[in-house]
């Protein structure tokens, strides 16, 4: 009897949707294939949002998915999401979450009403509910006539809409994207990051993973970034964006030509520039006096002098290459 | 909204209403995979000769029905030719076949459903190497395991689909056969002896859907190109029938009579079959000499071997194609 009023208690509390603004947690989760280790460790907590998921091939992105997602039982540690245990309610979390899968997953012979239709009743919605939801999915993904066509023929932008229909089509509070632009025209990209931008502003929380780092930065408010199964880093990305410690951009009022050429007597690069702003490396850290004397120098006036923010590119690149050089030692302290 | 924000007109509307825990998914799995085949032109023809196999059938029960009452005349010799021609019984010297109708109507049933296994394997080869082939080819398991779908879950709505077939190429058209069978011959004690009967054909089909249907889902979940499936399906079916012919040649009837039932499944099958269908002691008890109808019974095998051999490669397909959909499942967001 308590067992059951439990059980009951749990069902409703997690039916009643996250309790707090999280959208997953892990807790020191370790998955193992073998002698291969794919998390290591992990600890970290992702608040609702648009997230990025970011890391080299290898590094356990999709096996934390496949963790989040209850598909595969984690070796060790815990792990929860939208506030329910993925070991003991992995169903209820799928019933809630949708996956974009990053091949095409599509079923031979099926038209994409028929196929986002299929995926809605999988996802337990009854017949009419289904079919009010595909045609509602295809509309908001804009596949219209081309709805009633064999999913096949679609163009590789079309299938990615129809994918993410699919995974839509249910209402789920978590979206899981994995490679969604992959493969599609510049324009087709900037539809599908329209529409996961929309998602997120309609309160879908989104962990976006992709190895288009543009992508992530234009869309994700914050970033979890995997190297080996371990975390590299994570949080928001404007927070980690680090002031460059050398290099500057100057806005100016004045002669372009003579600024430039005073700025490189004072051996400050001048790395581009446009109209009334320069983008220039200093020689050391605090130089910025040298760009001041230029000015003076030169006749012109200084509007502004900001330091440059790393990008989103740079930040994963220097995180990869300090996880490389952490373990460097390490490996070569096991070899010896 | 970006300068792509025209592509769509409205923002995304969140929905309210209800998500079943994937209860009847089963039911939506088997209605999408029995669209899918039918919509295949090749596959609606090949379910013809089912229908046919019907009238077949029925057609027997309404030239037994006229011996029946032609019983003795000379007009009916034809009739003893034709019944003696596919059933291998000699019932020109019983005096009153309807005393005899329930034997007549079994041997009418297991002579059929031996087509009927024939039928089978060209019909599962058809329509069952697709049922996990083609989600493997697609890479489509994630869109099953990424929802509320357990293994098993999927494999019943997969084992349905098959069974489905199955029933079509061979419970339901026995179970016509012998609605229209009793209707022809009419008459409420009809109906009386042919119940049991109808209960006899549903355990046969089941056995027949366990067997094939989960042989063919494991041989399906091995590669993700159906035509090694097929190929592979007929060559489990054939070749030990074919190594039958040679057992039965080099060894001893005593040992081949005894426990050695067949080598191969449907072999198996029909022995079970006959066994359930209690053929022998119909005939024997029917008063006919042995000889009339010693042509229509099977070999008198111990059905203990047939059952293990039925119940062991059904047990090992179903715990393969749980692993392997298992495995699947596991590794679905890698696929």
């Amino acid at each position: 009897m308590y067992l059951y009023a439990a059980a009951q208690f749990r069902a409703v509390r997690e039916n009643l949707g996250p309790s707090n603004n999280v959208m997953f947690t892990c807790d020191n989760l370790t998955k193992r294939y073998g002698r291969v280790t794919a998390l290591n460790g992990l600890t970290l907590d992702v608040e609702a949002g648009v997230v990025g998921l970011l890391g080299p091939n290898g590094a356990g992105k999709s096996t934390l998915i496949s963790v989040l997602l209850g598909q595969t039982q984690a070796s060790s540690g815990a792990a929860r999401v939208l506030d329910m245990d993925v070991r003991r309610s992995s169903r209820r979390i799928r019933r809630r979450v949708g996956f974009m899968p990053e091949n095409d997953c599509l079923i031979p012979g099926m038209t994409g009403t028929g196929y986002v239709y299929y995926c809605a009743r999988l996802g337990g919605l009854s017949h009419g509910d289904a079919m009010q939801r595909t045609h509602e999915v295809l509309d908001y993904v804009a596949l219209d006539e081309a709805r009633y066509r064999p999913a096949e023929q679609y163009s590789a932008g079309m299938k990615q809409r129809l994918k993410l229909a699919q995974a839509l089509v249910h209402d789920p509070d978590l979206l899981l994207l994995d490679e969604p632009t992959n493969g599609m025209d510049p324009h087709g990209r900037l539809v599908m990051l329209a529409l996961i931008e929309d998602l997120g502003n309609a309160g879908i929380s989104v962990l976006l993973s992709s190895h288009l780092l543009p992508d992530v930065e234009r869309i994700c408010q914050r970033v979890v970034m995997l190297g080996a199964g371990e975390m590299l880093a994570s949080g928001n990305i404007d927070e980690m964006r680090r002031p460059h410690p050398t290099r500057c951009a100057v806005n100016y009022v004045g002669p372009a030509d003579g600024f430039a050429q005073r700025l490189r007597e004072r051996r400050v690069e001048v790395l581009s520039g446009s109209n009334g702003s320069l983008e220039i490396e200093l020689p050391a850290e605090n130089e910025q006096r040298s760009v001041f004397e230029a000015a003076r120098d030169a006749g012109v006036s200084i509007r502004g002098l900001h330091p440059q923010r790393s990008s989103l590119e740079e930040m994963f690149m220097a995180a990869i290459r300090k996880q490389q050089k952490d373990h460097k030692p390490q490996d070569g302290a096991r070899q010896a | 909204m970006s300068d792509a924000g025209t592509i769509h007109s409205q923002r995304y509307q969140r929905w309210s209403g209800k998500r079943r825990l994937g209860r009847w998914t089963w039911a939506a799995m088997l209605i999408s995979g029995l669209k899918l085949r039918i919509r295949d032109a090749r596959n609606v023809v090949l379910l013809i000769p089912s229908a046919g196999l019907m009238i077949a059938a029925a057609t027997f029960f309404y030239i037994l029905m006229l011996l029946e009452q032609l019983a003795g005349s000379p007009r009916a010799q034809g009739l003893y030719d034709f019944v003696f021609n596919f059933l291998r019984v000699d019932v020109s010297s019983v005096g009153s076949l309807a005393a005899f109708r329930s034997v007549l109507w079994r041997s009418v049933f297991s002579f059929m459903m031996k087509i009927e296994l024939f039928y089978l394997l060209i019909l599962i080869a058809r329509l069952g190497p697709s049922l996990i082939a083609d989600d493997l080819k697609a890479r489509a398991l994630p869109i099953y395991f990424a929802r509320p779908i357990t293994p098993l879950t999927y494999l019943w709505g997969k084992w349905l689909t098959i069974a489905v077939f199955i029933a079509l190429g061979m419970l339901v058209p026995n179970l016509l056969a012998l609605f229209f069978g009793t209707l022809l011959t009419g008459g409420l004690p009809t109906w009386a002896e042919t119940l049991g009967l109808a209960l006899k054909l549903g355990v046969v089909g089941l056995a027949a859907a366990l067997v094939g249907g989960l042989l063919i889902l494991a041989l399906s979940s091995l590669t993700s190109d159906k035509r090694f499936v097929a190929v592979g399906w007929l060559a489990v079916m054939l070749l030990p029938a074919l190594a039958q012919r040679i057992v039965n040649k080099t060894l001893s009837e005593d040992v081949t009579n005894t426990w050695l039932g067949s080598l191969s499944l449907p072999g198996n099958l029909t022995i079970l079959m006959d066994r359930l269908l209690d053929l022998r002691a119909g005939w024997e008890s029917s008063g006919l000499p042995a000889e009339a109808f010693q042509a229509a019974l099977g070999r008198p095998v111990d059905p203990m071997y047939p059952l293990i051999v039925l119940s062991v490669v059904t047990l090992c397909a179903g715990l393969l194609c749980y692993r392997r959909v298992l495995r699947f499942c596991r590794a679905a967001a890698n696929l």
